[in-house]
């Protein structure tokens, strides 16, 4: 099997921190949260208040109406995402990719946004349905209309994992374009979720914080939902470098694994396994990677055991690495979060910035590690690996290195 | 503490066994102050349906922090939710 070096060319954002990859990454350094009062369409017994929310979002503004019309709230998001991403990457709509490009879009529960308002247009007001609420519905619909934007017509689907969602999805686009089977990639992950009643559920899981999500820190209390889109194109690099794409980065390693034992409680090993994996087939020694974008949610648990599996990988190395977590600023946005982490990942190692961990208040001797806290710091990175864990026991880590 | 707030106090403490009892399924007989969570086998899943129970009882939030996850037995558990339901009483009265 052939093994082609796959490298980055395109990268899109939209998130509480604004529209725009570059936005993403101002906040993320700067230390900027987009977390803030929520606003919900239809109100509810809330008690939580507040989000990493998009406010003020016209689809009008990227897309025909045509295209609203059919479209989910998350399908519009990874538009606007991918539009940028492909223009960075300098792919026009004009030439339609073809058979030898995939599409792969992670979302932990598809078009929410619209499957709320049939609940409640069905069950509460009796009033007209919106005929197209399935085909905006489907987990699939964001990876689909991006690929008949772009003219893709290879593999095409929806990887849904929960948290691990786009980071799947990213890694096996890269595994595609490794093996050879196609030379294109638009990979990444969208979630729209913010209705009240989404929220509620997670509130009854008791892990959203009722003020400032404060990861790996002492008193932390939890995470805050976020929602937003991030895509990322990726290239064979010998076919990028023919057509003259610049390289942004190259996506050195992907790992996944699962617990296997408690779809709710996170295992260090299962954590492990999938960072392990990830830094193999990178086929580098860990001692090169020098940044870790955590999962890093803030709750008591899964910084806990996060810390405990990066001290598997790294040993006694671990203190001499920057770990963050960069959900305090674009809140915890499920199905997207890894895609928009990943996309901070690659933008600090260019820049040669680790961005903070933000809120945070003291350390906690269960989170024995370097978290950045609460400014960014200049640091010279070779590689870098960005982490995300799911419900269900999904783990995903993807490694990213300077492109050459 | 005067004596109307120990009154209070035990009386919340009450209630809250009584909630392990209906929505933690902890048979009544087993709950004693120093038996562990593990030996009643509470489980996460338990947990928060016990706490969903005293937001609808109490309207108190109460999210799983640091105490919270290292309280090892029922009694530490319930004072606790006590503490919080005590201290977010007092912050609705100011």
């Amino acid at each position: 099997m052939p093994h082609n070096k796959v490298v980055v060319t395109g990268l899109g954002a939209i998130s509480g921190a604004g529209i725009g990859a570059d936005a993403l990454w101002a906040a993320a350094r700067e230390g900027q949260s987009a977390i803030g009062p929520v606003e919900f369409e239809r109100p509810g017994q809330n008690t939580i208040k507040i989000a990493a929310q998009i406010k003020g979002f016209d689809p009008a503004k990227h897309m025909d109406a045509g295209t609203i019309s059919l479209s989910d709230r998350f399908t519009q998001f990874a538009i606007v995402a991918a539009d940028e991403a492909m223009a960075q990457a300098k792919l026009s709509r004009e030439q339609k990719l073809g058979e030898r490009a995939a599409v792969i879009v992670g979302t932990g529960v598809g078009g929410f946004t619209s499957l709320d308002d049939m609940m409640y247009i069905y069950n509460v007001t009796k009033g007209r349905l919106q005929p197209m609420t399935i085909p905006r519905v489907m987990s699939n619909a964001a990876a689909c209309h991006l690929s008949m934007r772009y003219g893709c017509t290879g593999p095409v689907f929806a990887v849904s994992s929960a948290c691990s969602s786009a980071n799947q999805a990213i890694g096996v686009g890269a595994m595609l374009v490794r093996a050879g089977a196609v030379d294109t990639a638009i990979v990444g992950g969208s979630e729209a979720s913010i209705t009240a009643s989404y929220i509620r559920g997670w509130e009854l899981l008791r892990v959203l914080t009722p003020d400032y999500c404060r990861p790996f820190s002492a008193k932390r209390t939890g995470m805050t939902i976020g929602e937003g889109a991030g895509i990322l194109i990726l290239e064979n690099a010998e076919t990028a470098k023919a057509r003259g794409a610049i390289p942004l980065a190259e996506i050195a390693g992907y790992g996944t694994s699962s617990d296997a034992k408690d779809l709710v409680r996170p295992d260090p090993a299962g954590a492990a396994a999938a960072m392990r994996a990830a830094i193999e087939s990178s086929g580098l020694p860990p001692e090169e990677i020098d940044y870790v974008n955590a999962h890093g949610t803030g709750t008591v648990i899964n910084d806990a055991v996060e810390t405990e599996a990066l001290r598997t990988i790294f040993k006694d190395r671990l203190g001499k690495i920057a770990v963050s977590s960069t959900k305090p600023i674009h809140g915890h946005a499920i199905g997207a979060s890894s895609a928009l982490e990943l996309i901070i990942t690659i933008h600090a190692m260019r820049e040669g910035v680790a961005p903070p961990t933000i809120n945070w208040l003291a350390a906690d001797p269960k989170c024995d590690l370097d978290p950045v806290p609460n400014k960014a710091r200049k640091l010279p990175i070779r590689a870098a690996m960005s982490n995300s864990f799911a419900f269900g026991g999904i783990n995903a880590a993807i490694v990213v290195t300077q492109a050459q | 503490m005067n004596s109307a707030q120990v009154t209070d106090r035990a009386a919340i403490e009450q209630q809250l066994i009584d909630l392990f009892v209906t929505d933690g399924m902890i048979d009544r007989s087993a709950i004693k102050p120093d038996a562990t969570l593990e030996s009643l086998g509470i489980q996460s899943v338990d947990i928060m349906m016990v706490l969903m129970s005293v937001e609808e009882k109490f309207g108190v939030y109460v999210p799983i922090d640091e105490k919270l996850a290292d309280t090892k037995n029922l009694q530490g558990f319930i004072d606790h939710l006590i503490d919080r339901i005590a201290q977010e009483r007092k912050t609705s009265a100011t």
